[in-house]
């Protein structure tokens, strides 16, 4: 049966190129504190939790550099769009591989998360919890493509 | 679950790549089919009874292990 889920294989490239962008983005503003000036906005904020000046707020307007959500959507939405566009040889094999390669991207991260959760603490765990934000799409995305590189290399031989 | 598609390709005398292009599946499918790694849904199976004119049973077959739990 064919998946009413998956986008359109014209998303791929796109979702791609938008992927990559974005995890470079996040790469130099993490590591590097990159955040153009000219990125810093009034925001609308449902809920700001400014801990360190110790006040908190709801539906408020604040200003926020954001370099960093803007890298994170690209990410999410770059992700989703290269992880569930159609293949150009869709079909129920390949949704299976899907299947398989979610799962296993499902107990990775979710045994990187186990892991930070028993041995990492103080503002580390921030930092692990942000890489666990998208360790699922994109531990997804290289078990998907791998399995369908080895799929594909060993069916070569036709008979 | 053991399959003769090799042997019922040869009879019509199809290729992998023509009967996935039939089947409206890729080339790689039909292969991961025939080596025995994947069993296709009764879509797939029944349409590969239709395309080689035999019936379900005649392509495949059940064996011990398919018993398991």
């Amino acid at each position: 049966m064919k998946s009413k889920l998956l986008l359109p294989a014209k998303f791929r490239i796109p979702g791609l190129a938008l992927l990559l962008v974005s995890v470079t983005g996040i790469c130099f503003h993490f590591f590097g504190d990159y955040e153009p000036d000219w990125l810093q906005l009034p925001v609308f904020a449902i809920f700001n939790d400014m801990a360190l000046a110790g006040k908190s707020s709801w539906f408020s307007v604040i200003n926020d550099n954001i370099f960093g959500e803007i890298c994170s959507v690209g990410i999410i939405v770059g992700g989703l769009m290269y992880a569930f566009a159609r293949l150009n040889e869709e079909d129920e094999f390949t949704t299976r591989m899907r299947l398989d390669s979610l799962m296993t991207a499902t107990y990775i991260s979710y045994g990187f998360l186990l892991f930070g959760v028993m041995f990492i603490y103080g503002f580390a765990f921030l930092n692990w919890m942000a890489f666990h934000m998208f360790s699922l799409i994109i531990i997804f995305i290289i078990h998907f493509r791998f399995s369908l590189w080895k799929w594909r290399k060993s069916s070569y031989d036709e008979e | 679950m053991k399959n003769n598609i090799k042997v019922q390709r040869a009879i019509k005398n199809l290729t992998q790549q023509q009967l996935a292009e039939l089947m409206g599946v890729s080339r790689q499918t039909i292969n991961t089919i025939e080596k025995g790694k994947y069993v296709p849904s009764t879509v797939l199976a029944l349409k590969m009874a239709k395309i080689f004119e035999v019936p379900v049973e005649e392509i495949f077959s059940l064996e011990d292990e398919d018993w398991e739990k």
